[in-house]
C-alpha cells in the first residue's frame, strides 16, 4: 500500500505536464494528487499503529515504521493546504500578468514531482534510495525557486542548486562510509535501515563518526544550519510563496529525517551518542543564534520568515542533541508545529503582499484595516512561530528548556531563552508595525481569492486544534517515534 | 698514506669526468635539437672546439667592473666541479659524502655570484636577466628541494638510490609512485638546468633570455669556465636523476660510469625532444608547473607510505584511480572548456574500466553490466557531447526549453564560451589552489591510514571529491564549476567500488538519473543567467548580498 502514498502526486506531475494548456483541469489534478497522498498517508499510518511493528512493501522499496510514518503524515496533510492555496495564488499572479498562462503546467507538474519525491524520502527502505530522492527534490524545486525568472531569482536558484548538491553528495559520501563501517565485508544484508538498525557488530568508531560527521554536514546543508544556511533566505525569499511554504515548512523536514535515521542507526555504540549530541547541540546553537540574531535586520518578509526557520531548525537540532526521550519528543513536535506554522506565516505574508503590491515589510503599514482577516491572525502566527500559545511550539520550547536545565546545561538553557526572547520580539515587533497603524492613503480595498482565505483558515483551524488538543493518535505515534530512536 | 692518495686520485678522477663528459653531453642535445629543427646542426664535439676556442682569447672586462666580474666565473666553475665530488660518480659512494642539502646549495653559490656579476658591468640588460634568474631561484629551489627529501628514502640527506637492489627496483618500477616521481623529478631538474619549457638557452632575442642575459658581457676564458659550469650543471643533474632512479646494484659494478653516462645520454636526447615540442611558459606559469611537479612528488610519497590491505586491489585499479586524481588535479589550470570536456572523458573512461573490472571480479549479474553500459554511455558520450555542444545547437535537445520559453532567447545570442572574457577569471590563482589540493590529498590520506584496514582506493576516491569540491571553489565560472561538480560526483561513484559497499541496483539507477537530469539543470540554468546577467562570471551573483 505505500506505493499508493507516492503514486498520486508522481501521476498528477506527470499528468500536469500533459494537460498544461488546461489550467483549471491541471489545478484540480494536483490538488487530488496532493489530497490522495495524505488519504493514503494516513491509512498506511493506521495499519501501522494496528501492529505497531514496521513493515515493508512493494518489492521491498518502501518501509514504514515510526519514524517514516511521523515524517510522512506531517509531509503529506500540509502539502494539501499549501497545494490549495497555489491555486490561488497562481491564478492571481496570472490575472497581474507576473506569470504566463502556459507555465501553470510547469509549475504544478514540478510541484507534485517535488511532494513524490519528499514522500518517497520519508518512506525509503535503503539509505541510498533516501538520498536519490532528496537529491530530486533539489532538482525539481531548482526551476520552482527560479520561477518568476527574474536576475535575482536566477542567482538563488543557482546558489541553491550548487551549495545543496555539494552538500548532499557530501552526504551520500557519509551514508556510504557508514554502510561500510557497519557492515562487515562479505556480508550478504541488504544495508535497509531497518537491517542497519539490526545489526550490533562493534565497528570502526573512528570510521563511524566520521560517516556522521559527513551526514550531518551534507544533510545539514538542506536544513539550513550555519553556516551551511547560506542558500536559504534567498532561495526562500525568492520563490513563490507556496513553493517558500513548501520549502520551509516541509523540506526542510526531510533532511532532517536524513539525520534521523543516521542518528538511530549510530546510536546504540558507546561514545557514538557523546559525539553525536556535541556536533548537533554546536550546530543547533549556532543556528539558533544567527538565525534569531539576524531576524530583526530583514526588509523583506519572506527573508525575516526564512531566518525563522534558520531559528526553529536551530532548536529542533538542538533538542534532539540533547537527546533522551523528552528532548527528541520536543525536537519531533517542535518540527511539526513548525511545519504547521510557517507555511501559515508565509500564506498570510503571501496575501499581504498581494494587497500591498511589494514585499518590502517598511512599506506596508496598516494591513489591519486593509486585510483584517488575514493581518490579526498574522500577528499571532508570528507570535507562534517564536514559541507562543496556543501553536505547538509553546509546548516544544518549553520542552526543550525543560531538558537543558534537568540535565544540568545552564549555558544552553540561557542561550535558548535570550534567542527565543530576541526572534520572538523581532518577529512581532515587525508583524504588529505591518498590522497596525494607519493604512496608506489612497490604499485600494483588497479581497483575497476564496482559496487563499480558505486554505488559511482551515490550515489556522488545524494548526490551533493540533496545539490544543492533537489526536490521540498522533500523540502515539510520536511516543512510538521517540521511543524507536531515543529507547 | 696510500689511502689518502686513493681518496684524492678517486676524487680528482671523479671531478674530471664530470667535466670531460660535460660538453659531450651537450653537443649531443644541440645535435637532436637540430635534427628536430630538420637542420644537420654542429658536430657532437662542437662544445669542445668552442671551449678551446674561447679559452684562448682574452676577456674584455667593462672598466666600471668591480672584482666581482672576475671572480664569479672562476667562482662559479670551482663550486660546479666541487659539487661534482658529492655524487657517487664513480663508485657507490661519493668521493665526499656532503648529502643533497650541500649539493644544491653549491650551485646556489654560483648563481649569486653570477647574478652579481651580471649588475657589475652596468648594463640594463644584464640587470635585467640577474633580477629574472633570482626570481627563478625563488621559484626553483624549494620546489627542487621538496622533490628530492619526498623523493628520498633514506630518511637522512644522503644521496641514495630508491631501490637498493634489482628485485626491489623492480617491485617499485611497477607502482605508478615510481613513474610519478620520475616525472617530478623531470620537470623540477629542467627548472633548475634551464632548458625549455622555462628558459631557452639558444635564445639571441635579449628580452627573452633568464640566464644568457646575466652572462652577456663575459667574454673569453670568463665565458669559457661560466659555459662549461652550466655544462657540468646539467650533467651533474641529470646524473643525480640516474642516482636516484636507477637500481642501486648497478653502482656497485665497474661499469657505472659507463652506464651512468650512456643514462645521462639517454635522458639528454629526451630532453632534448621535450625542448624541441615545447614552449617557453610564461613566468607566472612557472610556479604553476613547479607546484604541479610538487604535487606529483606529494602523492607518490604518499602512496608510498600508504599502508594497505594486503590483499588490496590489482595494480591496474591503483593506476586508473591515480589517473582520474591526476586528471582532476590537472583541470585546477587554465584550461579551455572543451579541454576540460576532454578531462572528464579521461577521467569517466578510467572509472568505467575500473568499475567493469570489480564487476567481472565479483561475478555480476547481466543487470549490473546494463547498468554499467548506462553510465558508460552518459558519461563518456551524452553528457560530453551535450556539453560540448552547449554553446550552439545542443540546447535544441532539451524539452524543457519549451516549456521554459528559451526559444526566442536562443536565437537573440550563442553561450559563447571560449571568448567570455571573464572565462578563466578565479577568485583563487592556480597556485594557490594547486597548494590547497596537496594539502587536502595529503588530508584524506592522513585520515585513511589513521582508519586503517582499507585499501588504497579510498584515500585517492576521497582526494577525488575534495578535489572536486576545490575545483568548484576555485572557479567563478558557471559551467567550469559545473565540471568541478562532476568530477566529485565521479569520486563519490568510485567510493562504494572504493569500500566493497552493495549499493542497490535501484540506489545506482536513481543515482545515475539524477546526475543527468542536474546537467541538464545546470545548463538551463546557465542559459537563463547569460540572459538575465549577461555574464557567467558568478562573481557577478551578487543582488542578494546583504548589506549591513
Amino acid at each position: 500500500m505505500l506505493e499508493l502514498v507516492i503514486l498520486p502526486p508522481l501521476l498528477a506531475g506527470a499528468l500536469a505536464f500533459v494537460f498544461h494548456r488546461q489550467p483549471r483541469q491541471v489545478e484540480a489534478i494536483a490538488f487530488a494528487g496532493a489530497c490522495l497522498a495524505a488519504l493514503f498517508a494516513m491509512l498506511s499510518v493506521n495499519a501501522f499503529l494496528g501492529t505497531e511493528t514496521g513493515f515493508r512493501d512493494f518489492y521491498g522499496i518502501f518501509y514504514m515504521d515510526a519514524v517514516s510514518g511521523f515524517f510522512s503524515i506531517i509531509t503529506a496533510v500540509v502539502a494539501c493546504f499549501i497545494f490549495l492555496y497555489s491555486v490561488g495564488y497562481i491564478r492571481h499572479e496570472v490575472k497581474e500578468g507576473v506569470v504566463e498562462k502556459g507555465q501553470i503546467g510547469l509549475y504544478y507538474g514540478l510541484l507534485s514531482f517535488f511532494l513524490a519525491a519528499m514522500l518517497t524520502a520519508t518512506l525509503a527502505a535503503h539509505p541510498v534510495v533516501m538520498w536519490a530522492a532528496i537529491e530530486a527534490t533539489t532538482l525539481a524545486s531548482v526551476f520552482l525557486i527560479s520561477f518568476y525568472q527574474t536576475s535575482s531569482s536566477i542567482e538563488a536558484a543557482w546558489k541553491f542548486f550548487i551549495i545543496n548538491s555539494v552538500g548532499i553528495l557530501l552526504a551520500l559520501a557519509g551514508i556510504l562510509f557508514l554502510m561500510f563501517a557497519l557492515i562487515p565485508s562479505g556480508a550478504t544484508t541488504g544495508g535497509n535501515w531497518d537491517a542497519l538498525m539490526a545489526l550490533h557488530e562493534a565497528p570502526n568508531l573512528l570510521f563511524l563518526k566520521i560517516a556522521f560527521a559527513f551526514i550531518l554536514v551534507g544533510f545539514g546543508t538542506k536544513v539550513g544550519l550555519v553556516p551551511l544556511h547560506v542558500w536559504l533566505p534567498d532561495a526562500h525569499s525568492q520563490a513563490p510563496t507556496p513553493v517558500s511554504a513548501i520549502l520551509s515548512g516541509l523540506l526542510l523536514n526531510i533532511a532532517f529525517y536524513g539525520i534521523v535515521r543516521s542518528y538511530q542507526v549510530v546510536a546504540p555504540y558507546d561514545s557514538m551518542v557523546q559525539f553525536a549530541s556535541g556536533l548537533l547541540i554546536g550546530f543547533g546553537l549556532l543556528s539558533l543564534a544567527i538565525g534569531a540574531l539576524r531576524i530583526y535586520f530583514q526588509h523583506n518578509i519572506k527573508r525575516m520568515l526564512a531566518y525563522s526557520s534558520v531559528e526553529n531548525m536551530g532548536i529542533v537540532t538542538l533538542a534532539f542533541g540533547l537527546g533522551g526521550p523528552l528532548g527528541v519528543g520536543a525536537a519531533l513536535f517542535h518540527m511539526a508545529s513548525h511545519s504547521l506554522a510557517k507555511p501559515l506565516a508565509f500564506f498570510a505574508s503571501g496575501i499581504t503582499a498581494f494587497a500591498f503590491n511589494t514585499k518590502e515589510m517598511p512599506y506596508i503599514r496598516g494591513a489591519a484595516q486593509v486585510i483584517p482577516l488575514v493581518a490579526i491572525p498574522f500577528v499571532f502566527i508570528a507570535a507562534g512561530l517564536a514559541g507562543s500559545p496556543p501553536f505547538g511550539t509553546f509546548l516544544s520550547e518549553l520542552g526543550v528548556l525543560a531538558v537543558s536545565l534537568s540535565s544540568g546545561e545552564m549555558l544552553i538553557a540561557a542561550a535558548l531563552i535570550i534567542f527565543t526572547t530576541i526572534a520572538f520580539a523581532s518577529l512581532l515587533y515587525r508583524v504588529s508595525s505591518m498590522c497596525f497603524g494607519p493604512a496608506p492613503s489612497g490604499m485600494q480595498p483588497f479581497s483575497p481569492s476564496l482559496t487563499m482565505m480558505a486554505s488559511f483558515a482551515a490550515l489556522l483551524a488545524f494548526t490551533i486544534i493540533m496545539g490544543i488538543m492533537p489526536p490521540s493518535q498522533f500523540v502515539h505515534l510520536l511516543e512510538l517515534a521517540v521511543h524507536a530512536i531515543a529507547g | 698514506m696510500a689511502d689518502i692518495l686513493t681518496t684524492f686520485a678517486l676524487a680528482a678522477l671523479q671531478v674530471v669526468f664530470a667535466l670531460v663528459s660535460a660538453p659531450l653531453l651537450i653537443g649531443i642535445m644541440r645535435k637532436v635539437k637540430a635534427r628536430f629543427q630538420g637542420r644537420v646542426g654542429s658536430p657532437i664535439i662542437q662544445p669542445y672546439i668552442d671551449l678551446q676556442k674561447l679559452l684562448s682569447k682574452g676577456s674584455a672586462r667593462s672598466f666600471v667592473a668591480s672584482f666581482i666580474f672576475t671572480i664569479a666565473p672562476v667562482a662559479g666553475f670551482v663550486s660546479v666541479a666541487a659539487a661534482a665530488l658529492a655524487l657517487p660518480l664513480l663508485s657507490p659512494a661519493p668521493a665526499i659524502a656532503a648529502g643533497i642539502v650541500v649539493f644544491i646549495y653549491l650551485f646556489a653559490i654560483g648563481r649569486f655570484l653570477t647574478a652579481l656579476s651580471g649588475l657589475d658591468a652596468g648594463s640594463a640588460f644584464g640587470g635585467m636577466g640577474s633580477s629574472r634568474e633570482m626570481l627563478y631561484s625563488v621559484l626553483i629551489e624549494p620546489a627542487l628541494f621538496a622533490v628530492i627529501l619526498l623523493v628520498a628514502t633514506s630518511g637522512s640527506v644522503d644521496i641514495a638510490p630508491l631501490a637498493p637492489d634489482f628485485a626491489s627496483w623492480q617491485a617499485l618500477a611497477s607502482t605508478p609512485a615510481y613513474w610519478l616521481i620520475a616525472i617530478a623529478l623531470f620537470i623540477a631538474v629542467l627548472a633548475e638546468t634551464g632548458r625549455l619549457p622555462f628558459d631557452n638557452p639558444a635564445t639571441h632575442l635579449e628580452l627573452t633570455m633568464v640566464h644568457e642575459a646575466m652572462i652577456l658581457e663575459n667574454s673569453g676564458p670568463d665565458l669559457a669556465l661560466i659555459e662549461w659550469a652550466s655544462a657540468v650543471k646539467i650533467f651533474l643533474f641529470f646524473s643525480l636523476m640516474g642516482i636516484l632512479l636507477l637500481p642501486g646494484g648497478l653502482q656497485a659494478s665497474i661499469l657505472w660510469p659507463a652506464i651512468l653516462l650512456a643514462f645521462c645520454i639517454a635522458l639528454g636526447v629526451f630532453v632534448a625532444a621535450v625542448e624541441s615540442i615545447s614552449v617557453k611558459v610564461r613566468l607566472f606559469k612557472v610556479s604553476e608547473l613547479l607546484i604541479f611537479s610538487l604535487l606529483l612528488a606529494l602523492i607518490a610519497f604518499l602512496t608510498r607510505i600508504f599502508v594497505a590491505k594486503p590483499d588490496g586491489d590489482g595494480w591496474l585499479q591503483t593506476l586508473l584511480a591515480l589517473a582520474m586524481l591526476l586528471t582532476a588535479i590537472y583541470a585546477i589550470f587554465s584550461l579551455t572548456f572543451r579541454d576540460r570536456i576532454k578531462l572528464y572523458i579521461v577521467q569517466s573512461i578510467c572509472l568505467v574500466i575500473i568499475l567493469l573490472q570489480i564487476t567481472l571480479a565479483n561475478g555480476g549479474e547481466g543487470m549490473n553490466y546494463l547498468f554499467l553500459l548506462a553510465i558508460a554511455a552518459f558519461k563518456i558520450i551524452i553528457i560530453p557531447f551535450v556539453l560540448y555542444h552547449s554553446t550552439s545547437w545542443g540546447m535544441k535537445l532539451m524539452p524543457l526549453q519549451f516549456y521554459l520559453r528559451f526559444g526566442e532567447a536562443q536565437k537573440k545570442f550563442k553561450l559563447d564560451l571560449e571568448a567570455d572574457p571573464l572565462f578563466m577569471s578565479a577568485p583563487m590563482t592556480t597556485s594557490r589552489a594547486l597548494v590547497y589540493a596537496g594539502v587536502l590529498v595529503t588530508l584524506a590520506f592522513a585520515v585513511s591510514s589513521v582508519l586503517g584496514g582499507t585499501t588504497i582506493m579510498l584515500p585517492l576516491s576521497v582526494s577525488l571529491i575534495l578535489i572536486g569540491m576545490l575545483i568548484i571553489a576555485s572557479k567563478t565560472h558557471l559551467l567550469l564549476q559545473l565540471l568541478g561538480f562532476l568530477m566529485m560526483e565521479n569520486g563519490v561513484v568510485l567510493l562504494p567500488y572504493a569500500l566493497h559497499v552493495n549499493m542497490p541496483f535501484i540506489g545506482e539507477v536513481v543515482t545515475l538519473f539524477d546526475l543527468v537530469i542536474l546537467v541538464r539543470i545546470t545548463l538551463l540554468l546557465s542559459f537563463k543567467m547569460k540572459e538575465t546577467h549577461g555574464t557567467l562570471d558568478t562573481k557577478q551573483l551578487v543582488e542578494l548580498a546583504e548589506k549591513r
